[in-house]
């Protein structure tokens, strides 16, 4: 009952700092029907809010963008050989 | 107990304030086998030109060098090369960024018209370099345990879960972390790339 009640409050309540942690807790996780509920309603009252959510996404895609396609891109045997003989040779020289 | 990177700099800085006496024979060519492709992934997703990005992801791993015996597992090794590798992407960009300027003294380029409203189509936002240009000087200018969670969550695109274990911090301290990374990289970009609004 307790904890319905926190649930309920919190829904009444929310204020946009706590909003905004949940904002960024969506992306990262599915919110709680409780806090979904609270963002909601926040976003009914809130003009800035909604806002910053459409900015965080564009954030998320920015981080996610790949200026080019990396997916299948690595580094050659060439390349991982060069770099090989490289740390050995620092190795030896540091020893 | 939170362990994490306590220093601005992430040579010095150790994800493990107590480690354990160091293993004999770290062989780090094998590193190059287990973190090459994904360091160079994320050199050429920032980078977008392979000489380049394989010459920092060597410079990397020779940084590396120094520290290893001080790293006990992949999960460690990893985040301390990313933070290296970090370094020299934006040590990069910082040359990349004089030369530019000196371009720019003597070649006088036509003023672009562009549009910059958080509202329009985030394809045409990325479309634009001077936004990358300025995304990626909001990401340097992150502190280290902002850009710690930064690079594990949305570079390296770790689980939560997974960076709490490589972390060892809580969900909720995560989950505060990287609402500030977030917050930081809006003001910055609204600061220095978005037009504010009325």
């Amino acid at each position: 009952m307790k904890n319905l009640l926190r649930r309920l409050t919190t829904i009444l309540t929310l204020k946009c700092d706590e909003a905004s942690l949940l904002m960024s807790d969506s992306l990262d996780r599915p919110l709680l029907w409780d806090e979904w509920l609270a963002l909601k309603g926040h976003f009914l009252a809130c003009r800035v809010c909604p806002k910053l959510l459409r900015q965080l996404k564009v954030i998320r895609g920015a981080s996610h963008h790949d200026r080019i396609d990396v997916s299948h891109v690595g580094l050659t045997s060439d390349a991982k050989e060069r770099m090989k003989k490289a740390l050995s040779a620092a190795e030896s020289d540091g020893q | 107990m939170e362990q994490s990177l306590q220093s601005s700099d992430p040579f010095l800085s150790m994800p493990d304030s107590d480690p354990e006496p160091a293993k004999e024979g770290v062989d780090v060519a094998q590193w190059v086998d287990r973190f090459g492709d994904s360091l160079f992934r994320f050199a050429m997703a920032k980078i977008g030109e392979a000489t380049t990005a394989e010459d920092l992801v060597q410079e990397t791993f020779l940084a590396a060098i120094s520290g290893k015996q001080r790293f006990r597992n992949d999960a460690t090794v990893s985040t301390w090369l990313f933070a290296i590798l970090k370094r020299k992407v934006a040590d990069h960009y910082r040359r990349a960024g004089r030369r530019t300027e000196k371009r720019a003294e003597s070649v006088e380029s036509p003023p672009v018209e562009t549009s910059r409203d958080w509202d329009q189509d985030p394809a045409t936002i990325y479309e634009d370099r001077e936004f990358w240009e300025t995304f990626d000087r909001c990401i340097e200018k992150l502190p280290n345990k902002l850009a710690e969670v930064y690079i594990l969550r949305e570079v390296n695109q770790h689980s939560p879960q997974e960076i709490r274990e490589i972390l060892n911090i809580s969900a909720t301290n995560l989950s505060m972390r990287l609402q500030r990374c977030r917050l930081a990289l809006r003001d910055c970009l609204q600061r220095n790339w978005f037009v504010e609004d009325e």
